[in-house]
């Protein structure tokens, strides 16, 4: 996953906060998550087509998925990590197959 | 960033070319440079090619690169699209001129929570200072601004997108989409028109199943403008606006006449068209319009000047084919290039965008004479009114290249004058000639008139146009009781015109004949007359003659008689003087005697 941030702005920071929180809660440790402020990094923003920031995105087997906004609905997350809340719910509650949302 | 400055010191208003033709004249130079300009328009009225060839033009030919934010199709989809149009797009991005943002948000893009466009803008931003941008489109607006959930918020952000432009002085041109204007033409965010500077609206209608296309400019702050509708085509070069009317009328203006192919027809203009002139020629269906077209663009390329023949809804082999029959031959001179012949479809485009393949056509060629067959077909393709301005421009277009223009009309009205309000193109033609059919006889017949020629003493004489497998000419008519007489009518009058005439010539034959005999009478008879004359003459002279030698004799006679009077005369005298001196000598001795004997008696 990389999120596109703009540092020291609220939306930014709420949206690493939420991120971070349901990623920790849904798929403990099986994630790797990249922050990428565009400050820094005008360019890959614009390779990438993260205009919108904070824009979330999630590679996954069957391509590229996209979040945009401070990520406030953690519904919207799940859906682009491809899983629903109760279906993860008992998916973490075993051994977890939330692989869909790999590196 | 800085929002806080809602207000702005004035500025002088710079303006932007677009280096779309036409559209810098009605905005009176572009628009607003540096600020934020808004287009809309319904789905597919050709706002992104409006944004994307100010793009384009500013990279290419006024030294601005640019960026085109795709919100709403991929780059891919947009180079694409673009690729239709003679913009070398690849080139531009290669040298860094333009640069393309996918920035589009697909319909599987998740929304979650608020959000901003200060990242966006700080991203552009880095972009802008890198490749020394100064205008950038946001193509879509409206898929941008969907993504707030909250208007409020999108007005708010697209202030910021405003104050942000205007302090980077950089030209935005945001395309945004309204509803059709047959179903109200809402805008989805009617704040746009409050934020933007500069607001254009393109439409779309559709009528007699012809696209037109229209646009308006709503709003321009700062700045006047033609607030009309103008038309305007998407064509190979891209966007082009109809904005005549504001061009200046200086065409170059030529006093040479240029043959019209028809050699009584020239003797009716005196010499020809006027080179540089546009000639209308009118008429009803089968009047031979084209073979006047067929006839001057003939002349022309023999001439070996570049010609042009568009042809609208009909192949050009078989106007060649046709023309051929009445020995007008253009494809040996389609094989020396000198002639060009293009067919063009009416129907499926509008005016506009027929009119500028014309243009591209003749840009490409560089005619000196150009063949429009038949107009009609494009003033009609897009209402009436629209294919009056197309006439319009197409005959500036001519006039300002010196072309001389030879185009064609659908006219089915026999009297020209009940269709000068329909078809307007006649009040802006130079020279009209106008065909039609007239009955008589039992037969149909081609007549040609010369309603007008601007700069021209043309006969006003209505001449039958007789078309022949020896060529096409011009016939004197005959007018019988006021009325015209052709073809057959023409031809029994011709006969009868013909027997008169031979008996005329007989006659007079015979007059002349007896004129002749009479004047050899009369001249032998001068000539005895001076024979006699002479005759008389001569013998007058030697009778004077005679007269005079008998008078002369007889003066010698005379002149003889005096001279022996003179000295018979002289002889008197003489003798007369002897006797008197006879006379002396005896008195004289009388007296001796006498004084002797009294001298003797007195002695005595």
């Amino acid at each position: 996953m990389i999120l596109f941030v703009l540092g020291g702005t609220y939306a930014s920071e709420e949206a690493i906060t939420n991120l971070t929180t349901v990623a920790e809660h849904y798929l403990s440790g099986r994630y790797t998550l990249e922050i990428v402020d565009v400050r820094n990094e005008p360019f890959r923003a614009i390779r990438e087509g993260a205009l919108i920031v904070p824009t979330l995105i999630v590679n996954t087997r069957k391509g590229n998925r996209k979040v945009v906004g401070d990520l406030s609905d953690s519904g919207a997350i799940l859906k682009a990590l491809g899983l629903s809340m109760s279906e993860q719910r008992s998916h973490s509650e075993q051994t977890g197959e939330g692989r869909d949302a790999g590196d | 960033m800085n929002d806080r400055t809602e207000v702005q010191p004035p500025r002088a208003l710079v303006k932007l070319p677009t280096g779309i033709p036409g559209f810098d004249e009605i905005s009176d130079g572009g628009l607003p440079a540096g600020r934020t300009s808004l287009i809309i328009g319904g789905p597919g009225t050709g706002k992104t090619v409006f944004a994307l060839q100010t793009l384009i033009n500013g990279a290419r030919d006024a030294g601005e690169p640019g960026i085109f934010l795709a919100f709403e199709e991929t780059c891919e989809e947009i180079r694409s699209n673009a690729s239709g149009f003679a913009w070398d797009i690849a080139a531009l991005e290669r040298d860094g001129k333009l640069f393309f943002i996918d920035a589009q948000i697909s319909l599987d893009t998740l929304r979650s929570g608020q959000f901003d466009l200060q990242g966006m803008l700080e991203t552009l931003e880095a972009k802008i200072k890198e490749m020394g941008a100064r205008r950038i489109v946001l193509d879509s607006l409206d898929v941008l601004l969907e993504l707030f959930a909250d208007q409020e918020v999108g007005k708010q952000e697209l202030r910021r997108l405003r104050l942000w432009l205007n302090r980077l002085g950089v030209s935005g041109i945001l395309t945004a989409r309204i509803e059709a204007i047959e179903r109200g033409g809402d805008l989805a965010y009617p704040f746009l028109l409050f934020i933007a500077d500069f607001i254009l609206l393109l439409h779309y209608r559709v009528t007699d199943r012809v696209a037109l296309r229209e646009m308006r400019i709503l709003k321009y702050r700062g700045s006047g403008f033609e607030q009309n509708e103008f038309p305007f085509a998407i064509g190979a070069d891209g966007m082009e606006v109809g904005s005549f009317g504001t061009a200046k009328l200086d065409f170059p203006v030529s006093n040479e006449k240029v043959s019209s192919g028809i050699a009584r027809l020239d003797a009716m203009l005196i010499g020809g068209y006027l080179r540089g002139s546009s000639i209308l020629v009118t008429g009803a269906p089968g009047t031979a319009k084209t073979t006047l077209a067929g006839a001057f663009a003939q002349a022309a390329g023999r001439r070996k000047e570049r010609t042009l023949y568009i042809a609208f809804d009909e192949s050009p082999n078989e106007i060649i084919r046709n023309l051929a029959s009445v020995r007008i031959r253009l494809d040996p001179l389609l094989e020396t290039g000198v002639l060009q012949m293009h067919g063009l479809q009416s129907g499926a485009r509008s005016s506009e965008e027929n009119l500028i393949r014309i243009k591209s056509l003749v840009e490409g060629y560089e005619p000196r004479c150009m063949v429009i067959d038949p107009l009609s077909a494009l003033v009609h393709a897009g209402g009436r009114l629209t294919g009056l301005a197309v006439a319009q421009r197409l005959l500036s277009l001519a006039k300002r290249r010196g072309i001389t223009l030879l185009i064609t009309s659908l006219m089915e009205e026999a009297d020209p004058a009940l269709e000068v309000s329909k078809i307007r193109v006649s009040t802006v033609a130079d020279t009209w000639i106008h065909l039609t059919y007239m009955p008589s006889g039992g037969e149909r017949n081609r007549a040609l008139t010369i309603v007008k020629a601007r700069g021209i003493g043309h006969s006003n004489q209505v001449r039958e146009l007789v078309l022949s497998d020896s060529g096409v000419t011009l016939s004197d008519v005959y007018t019988a009781r006021g009325q015209v007489l052709m073809g057959a009518l023409r031809a029994e009058r011709e006969a009868e015109d013909r027997n008169e005439q031979e008996r005329l010539r007989a006659e007079t034959k015979q007059r002349r004949r007896e004129l002749q005999a009479a004047e050899a009478q009369v001249a032998s008879r001068l000539k005895a007359l001076e024979f006699e004359l002479e005759i008389r003459r001569s013998e007058a002279e030697r009778r004077l003659e005679d007269e005079r030698l008998v008078l002369e004799r007889e003066l010698e006679a005379r002149r003889a008689a005096l001279e022996r009077l003179e000295q018979e005369e002289r002889l008197r005298q003489t003798l007369a003087r002897e006797r008197v001196a006879a006379l002396r000598a005896i008195r004289h001795a009388d007296v001796e005697a006498q004084t002797k004997s009294s001298t003797d008696q007195e002695r005595r």
